[in-house]
């Protein structure tokens, strides 16, 4: 039971200490990303490019990595930001997906999208990555 | 003048509804419903007075709401928001908060027209949305409401980027038609005029947000002030009658800031108001703020502070002259002397825990420090000696769909 509790715990720590890539569907081929350009498009605070970001749900691994380490809040911050953004008609959040597949279904049919995947993610044709993070 | 009317700008808003460009069969894509809701008791520990409409019994009637927004997509570019408020308290009405036009034509310009909150102070226009915040009530010495909650007119928004710093810039105009609360009185109003300016400027997680507004071009009825202010024009004394009208303005400036990290966040807002009415206080107000995350949970304290005064004319008419004169002397001084001031100073301290990515449950205490013989925020002081001092304690549960 012990070995067991330690093992899932050291399988989660790890999977949450994995890093991610932030990859986007868009013709502007020769584009690259830094850090706070890519906290900014997923706040809604770009107004330099030209990409739409979408999500994973709440208690996804690759959003609690993404929300720690790049946009550097915790999930309930980053919640009251949204609730504030929304029902003062400023900004809505990323739309959110709840699985990887049916995430990547959406980058690949939508132009100019952009979502932050695990770094082992096997990407489909036609993506490209703008950022990785290490 | 720009728009003059409630009903002309619901009509331009409904029937631009009742003109759909869309295909009814894909309605339910372009149309997205969510909302808020908050249940908050709150009990204060004094019999002598009440705070934010708490008294010395439990009551989750005074803070309590729910609400539905509904976000209808026009075009690729223009929406129409909708946000319908049911409210628990007896002082505030429910209905339409919000109805208005949303047009973005491109990533820097956002305009919208129509019923709009005004977005005074930093959390102005979410007041209702306690999720959107770490207290409960956030400090009454910056968001009691000197001002207006909401304006009918328009604003435009502009955002840019610049060596990684990102600047949004909002400007409004409107007018406000309705009700105004004056010592426990409801006082009807008109603001002819509202207008306003806002920066807000972000880089990472520190913000910085700076806003002036200005409300002029009042009407409102107050028939005690009224009927005073004739009788002095007719007996000569134009500059004190003209201070008992309304032809005034109140200029409104803040500043804040506000910085988050993983682990703490920090914040700060100013506030002044200058006014020339007596119906809106100069008051100088700010608090600071500090909280600890270890998620779900958080910890925060706060210390609020407010200093308020009337911009009075000086009492031109002469005492002791004769008994008429007199009257009318000793009722002006009267008038001005008990102007209601509310000088308050308070520490906070809460807790939250977001148990649902979308459901809060909090708890604050907050120990209020009043001036005797002022209002200092309180209401229906029924204890003459009440000292201005009481801790008040509230729960409640916060959430989003």
């Amino acid at each position: 039971m012990k070995l067991a509790l330690s093992l899932l715990l050291a399988m989660s720590l790890n999977s949450y200490a994995s890093d991610l890539i932030i990859v986007a569907n868009t013709e502007q081929a020769d584009i690259t990303l830094n850090k706070r350009q890519v906290r900014d498009i997923f706040m809604g605070d770009n107004s330099q490019f030209l990409l739409k970001p979408i999500a994973m749900a709440p208690r996804s691994k690759s959003r609690y990595t993404f929300n720690t380490r790049v946009v550097g809040l915790t999930e309930s911050r980053i919640q009251s930001y949204w609730a504030q953004m929304r029902f003062s008609g400023r900004k809505k959040a990323p739309r959110e997906f709840d699985s990887l597949e049916s995430l990547l279904v959406h980058l690949q049919n939508n132009k100019e999208t952009v979502a932050y995947l695990p770094s082992d993610t096997k990407l489909p044709d036609g993506l490209i990555i703008v950022y990785e993070m290490n | 003048m720009f728009i003059n009317s409630k009903g002309i700008i619901l009509s331009a808003l409904i029937s631009t509804v009742a003109l759909p460009s869309y295909a009814l069969a894909d309605l339910s894509d372009r149309i997205e419903f969510s909302g808020f809701g908050r249940v908050i008791g709150g009990y204060l520990d004094d019999k002598g007075a009440k705070y934010e409409g708490y008294t010395n019994r439990l009551s989750f009637s005074q803070q309590s709401l729910f609400a539905v927004q509904s976000d209808l997509e026009l075009t690729k570019k223009l929406s129409l928001s909708a946000q319908l408020l049911a409210h628990t308290s007896s002082d505030r009405e429910s209905g339409v908060e919000w109805l208005y036009l949303n047009y973005k034509p491109n990533q820097n310009w956002q305009f919208k027209i129509g019923k709009l909150r005004t977005s005074f102070f930093q959390y102005s226009d979410v007041l209702d949305v306690g999720f959107a915040y770490h207290w409960i009530s956030p400090p009454q010495q910056v968001y009691s409401g000197f001002l207006f909650s909401n304006y009918e007119g328009a604003s435009a928004t502009y955002r840019l980027n610049l060596n990684d710093i990102n600047f949004d810039i909002e400007a409004y105009y409107g007018v406000y038609e309705g009700e105004f609360e004056r010592q426990d009185e409801r006082v009807p109003i008109d603001v002819d005029e509202i207008n306003g300016i806002i920066l807000n400027l972000n880089k990472g997680n520190l913000s910085l947000r700076l806003s002036v507004t200005q409300s002029a071009d009042f009407f409102a009825d107050v028939p005690a002030f009224t009927q005073f202010s004739d009788a002095l024009e007719f007996a000569g004394f134009k500059e004190n009658a003209e201070s008992l009208r309304f032809n005034g303005k109140a200029v409104g400036y803040q500043a804040s800031l506000k910085y988050d990290e993983l682990d703490y966040f920090l914040g700060a807002e100013w506030i002044k108001i200058a006014s020339d009415l007596f119906v809106i206080p100069e008051v100088d107000a700010y608090y600071l703020t500090a909280g600890y995350n270890f998620y779900p949970f958080q910890v925060h304290v706060s210390y609020s502070s407010s200093d308020t005064a009337y911009n009075t004319s000086e009492n031109l008419i002469p005492k002791g002259v004769n008994p008429g004169l007199d009257q009318l002397s000793f009722a002006y001084d009267q008038i001005t002397g008990n102007l209601p001031l509310y000088n308050l100073d308070s520490v906070s301290i809460g807790f939250r825990w977001d148990f649902q990515h979308n459901m809060a449950a909090k708890a604050d205490i907050t120990f209020l420090d009043g001036e005797p013989g002022e209002s200092s925020f309180f209401s229906d002081i029924s204890n003459p000696d009440f000292d201005r001092k009481a801790t008040l304690y509230q729960i409640g549960i916060e959430w989003v769909f």
